[in-house]
């Protein structure tokens, strides 16, 4: 690992390198100097950032990125059971991969991405936007974000105002870890603070005065299709080496029904895309080890982050209504994920408005 | 002539009493203006409660003054830490980094496949 000589001069290198990271002082011979050595530093967080850092490592030590809540959450609500050790066999093996602490942003690519100093070790303040964030958000959130996927044009906030992702997610987001996924509770970052105006009841926009209680955001401004993974298979090879299998994604757009109805989210219309979830995900270490598999959509709510005020669904009332290609119904759940979609897919489209029939 | 004689015997025998008189007049108030320019004293007394202990209040409000913490931690650390010197001899020369890296082998399950 080739240290940058310009983080000597930085107040980080000032404890020396062993406050951190431990290791024998004195010596020359590579076995015996990372002897007793942790190469990364804030697995340990009290020993080497906390020293310092007192509050946010607190802040930070039960946040959804270091403790991965939201998968924790997720599988458990399909029935894993944490006391049993093939479960946490199977989850330990392909899951905490994508675990973060504050190495893994500050310091180094993350680990998912096998890891890799961003500058030379420099510690940087503010996490890069496409090394770091991109680095796990990059498959889905940040592609839609940057206009990556052919004929699907980049987010307006990005094309347009050029916003990294810290303009929108506040450093309290990515810190804390107060919810169990990322959508419990209010929506965070949320469209009305800064667009309250715009959508204000009564406003300018009669649309919004229509839709704005009724429909996610997103529904309406999503710029087109996003990406929807299929499944996910996992094992070992006769080597013991772990693998995982998934058959390709495809890009979809699909209005569902609101699972997460509630005063925060009380629309009965949101967007939803395939995640790569199945009953046989962990089957490789033990049978029937999700036992309440339909206890969650595995059509989820989601919230592309392709957004733009111009789109083909919000052109006119029927470019959205009656057309039932944007919605998902039954046809567009797999036969053995019906009963998980039960809540998701919409029992009916919403008709053609009377004004524009033919 | 002699009239003026007289007259300066008499003046100077006056400006003799005159100045006698001014002594007397004024030797109250040099005592008086004594203790002003005997403020020295004074401030040795302000020394000597400086220098006694502290009374409560005052040793309360410097406890719960904010001190900066980091820069006593860190002092801390590095006089705790020892010297980290062959760390970075090898950690900020390539070559040597180079000659002494062992690429960890690359461990890809042949059955791994998709976009996992």
């Amino acid at each position: 690992m080739l240290v940058d000589e310009k983080f000597l001069d930085d107040v980080h290198a000032e404890p020396g390198c062993i406050a951190c990271h431990g290791g024998q002082p004195g010596v020359v011979n590579k076995e015996q100097a990372h002897d007793g050595m942790l190469p990364k530093a804030s697995a340990k967080p009290q020993q080497s950032c906390g020293t310092c850092h007192v509050g946010i490592v607190e802040q930070a030590h039960d946040s959804t990125h270091r403790l991965q809540s939201g998968y924790l959450d997720v599988l458990e609500h399909r029935g894993a059971d944490f006391t049993m050790p093939e479960t946490v066999k199977a989850y330990t093996t392909h899951c905490t991969k994508c675990h973060a602490d504050c190495g893994d942003c500050h310091i180094s690519r993350p680990s998912a991405l096998d890891g890799g100093l961003i500058a030379g070790h420099q510690v940087k303040r503010v996490a890069s936007v496409f090394v770091t964030c991109g680095g796990c958000h990059s498959a889905r959130i940040g592609d839609e974000y940057k206009g990556v996927h052919e004929g699907i044009p980049a987010d307006v906030h990005w094309e347009k105002a050029g916003m990294p992702c810290t303009q929108c997610h506040t450093i309290e987001e990515f810190h804390e870890g107060t919810h169990g996924t990322r959508y419990d509770g209010a929506p965070s970052p949320d469209c009305v603070d800064c667009h309250a105006e715009d959508v204000a009841v009564g406003g300018d926009i009669l649309q919004h005065t229509i839709h704005t209680s009724t429909v996610q955001c997103q529904v309406c401004h999503s710029a087109g299709e996003y990406k929807s993974c299929s499944n996910c298979h996992t094992g070992r090879d006769d080597s013991g080496i772990p693998y995982t299998t998934t058959d390709p994604s495809e890009m979809t757009f699909k209005i569902g029904a609101n699972p997460l109805k509630s005063d925060d989210r009380p629309w009965d219309y949101v967007l939803v895309r395939h995640v790569p979830a199945n009953p046989e995900l962990f089957d490789f270490y033990g049978e029937n080890l999700l036992p309440e598999f339909d206890n969650l959509p595995t059509w989820k709510y989601t919230t592309p982050h392709n957004m733009q005020r111009i789109t083909p669904q919000n052109e006119s009332c029927n470019s959205c209504h009656g057309q039932t290609d944007l919605f998902l119904t039954e046809s567009d759940v797999a036969a053995d994920e019906l009963e998980a979609n039960r809540e998701v897919i919409v029992p009916r489209v919403p008709p053609t408005r009377p004004e524009q029939r033919q | 002539m002699k009239s003026i004689v007289k007259r300066s015997w008499i003046w100077a025998i006056l400006g003799v009493a005159l100045v006698g008189a001014l002594v007397v007049f004024l030797r109250p108030a040099a005592e008086l203006a004594l203790p002003s320019e005997a403020a020295a004293p004074a401030t040795v007394v302000e020394s000597d409660i400086l220098s006694e202990p502290a009374p409560d209040a005052v040793s309360m409000v410097v406890q719960e003054t904010p001190v900066p913490q980091q820069p006593d931690a860190s002092v801390q650390v590095v006089a705790d830490t020892p010297s980290s010197d062959n760390c970075i001899a090898c950690h900020t020369n390539q070559a040597v980094l180079e000659q002494l890296a062992e690429e960890p082998e690359e461990v890809v399950s042949e059955l791994a496949a998709g976009e996992g």
